[in-house]
């Protein structure tokens, strides 16, 4: 008796995925196989659903519009924070007393910020608060979806950097720029000047993303040159050039 | 009859100069770049449909693509300073609408956190079959939309440009592998999502 083919493989076979003699026992068995018959059926009903032309898209033309976005200078860049400068200056005085949560890494040689440093990388990194009506209160594992987020750096050591960047990756996989802010795509923001000599310096804004339940990966990147944030979204799991220290905060968003 | 010609700046037309609509991307590019605003439009034309294919497709709206791609080929010309010619561009298009539909996204999500629900719109009535294929486009549009970022932007370039594996990696920068892994695992979810929609 043949072997039953898997909805992966009748998809790799509608997607010309498979080896030819793969795709040749398909063929051979699909004719007396009602069940492959189904499952064919079935795939080759999705595929069109996802690739149903949209008879409106013949219709349309973007030339005028982009002459007249063209004729609109390009705006100059200004960051739209979520400011929450007002909670961020409030919380300043119980800053010194709170304790530190634990900053776990997956990155190879970085340890815990509590750890003996090693290296010029530990001399850098940040730290994640919440904005509540009491102040910063330190990130644990855990946040609400729509939790203000505060940072704070240290830039130390004999190699300080000069320019820092965050972003969080969630669930979906999308990416959540905290800095530099980005809401406006017209724009492509550089990363933050930061001074060095530095220790636990507050960014003084709070902000809120919409975020999904489910993990949030922070990134901190400290540089020696600004990058913008495209070529960061571009190159964030391949070679960033300039990069002193990447830290890694996982989260949870409930 | 007369076909418009496409010359560069302060040269001349003349017989054995091919028209705009012959000429390659990588020389529509070039011309841009050397203020000819037609040649621009030509590879706007070109290019258009299967940019707001794909941006629908990411999307699921018309009036969202539409902006998508206006925006992405703004982008384009005014990177033509630094496009380099190596027949690829298709591929640098494509990944500036994925971007920009990305961005449109995350814009979007904030747009509903200000404005809150809008009003429903009315609509004409439809025939029955129009209303199960509108439902259908629209469980499908749903299910895309839960799709991981990068899984749905390889599905919008499969389905929407109709890019082979090789394609995709070259669009989105990635390995072919890569490419490939994210479209079957993309696919695997969908059909959980869609399992009813393939019975007749």
């Amino acid at each position: 008796m043949s072997e039953p083919f898997s909805p992966d493989k009748i998809a790799r076979y509608l997607q010309e995925d498979l080896s030819p003699t793969e795709a040749q026992q398909l063929e051979a068995q699909l004719p007396e196989d009602p069940e492959l018959q189904r499952l064919l059926h079935k795939e080759r009903a999705l595929v069109d659903l996802l690739s149903a032309p949209v008879p409106a898209i013949n219709r349309m033309d973007v030339v005028s519009g982009v002459h007249r976005r063209l004729q609109t200078p390009e705006k100059s860049p200004i960051w739209p924070w979520i400011s929450g400068l007002g909670v961020a200056l409030a919380a300043l005085a119980l800053f010194a007393l709170l304790p530190r949560p634990k900053v776990e890494s997956e990155w190879p040689g970085i340890t815990a910020r509590s750890a003996q440093p090693k290296s010029d990388s530990q001399w850098m990194g940040v730290q994640v608060w919440t904005a509540s009506p009491q102040g910063m209160v330190p990130v644990g594992t855990t946040i609400e979806a729509d939790s203000e987020l505060l940072f704070s750096y240290t830039n130390l050591g004999p190699n300080p950097a000069q320019y820092l960047m965050v972003l969080g990756r969630d669930a979906r996989g999308e990416i959540r720029w905290y800095y530099p802010g980005w809401t406006d795509p017209d724009l492509d923001p550089p990363a933050i000047t930061i001074q060095a000599g530095e220790a636990q310096t507050v960014l003084k804004e709070a902000i809120r993303h919409d975020l999904p339940t489910g993990p949030l990966q922070i990134r901190a990147i400290f540089l020696a040159s600004p990058r913008r944030v495209r070529e960061v979204e571009m190159k964030l799991d391949g070679d960033l050039p300039n990069v002193l220290h990447t830290q890694v905060i996982n989260l949870v968003v409930r | 009859m007369a076909q418009l010609q496409v010359v560069a700046p302060g040269a001349r037309a003349s017989d054995d100069t091919p028209s705009s609509a012959e000429r390659s991307d990588d020389d529509l590019m070039l011309l841009a770049r050397g203020g000819v605003l037609s040649a621009f439009d030509t590879l706007m034309r070109r290019h258009q449909r299967v940019a707001l294919a794909v941006a629908h497709r990411h999307a699921g709206d018309l009036q969202v693509a539409d902006d998508i791609v206006q925006e992405a080929f703004v982008e384009v010309y005014r990177a033509a300073q630094r496009y380099r010619p190596e027949n690829k561009f298709r591929a640098f298009l494509l990944r500036i609408v994925i971007q920009r539909a990305r961005m449109a996204r995350r814009k979007n999500r904030r747009s509903r956190l200000v404005l809150g629900p809008l009003p429903e719109t009315s609509v004409a009535p439809l025939g029955e079959a129009q209303v199960l294929a509108t439902e259908r486009q629209r469980e499908v549009q749903r299910a895309v939309d839960s799709l991981p970022e990068r899984q749905r932007a390889v599905v919008a370039l499969r389905f929407g440009a109709d890019l082979s594996h090789a394609e995709l990696a070259q669009t989105l920068r990635i390995p072919e592998g890569t490419a490939r892994s994210r479209l079957f695992t993309a696919l695997r979810t969908l059909r959980k999502k869609l399992g009813g929609l393939g019975h007749e």
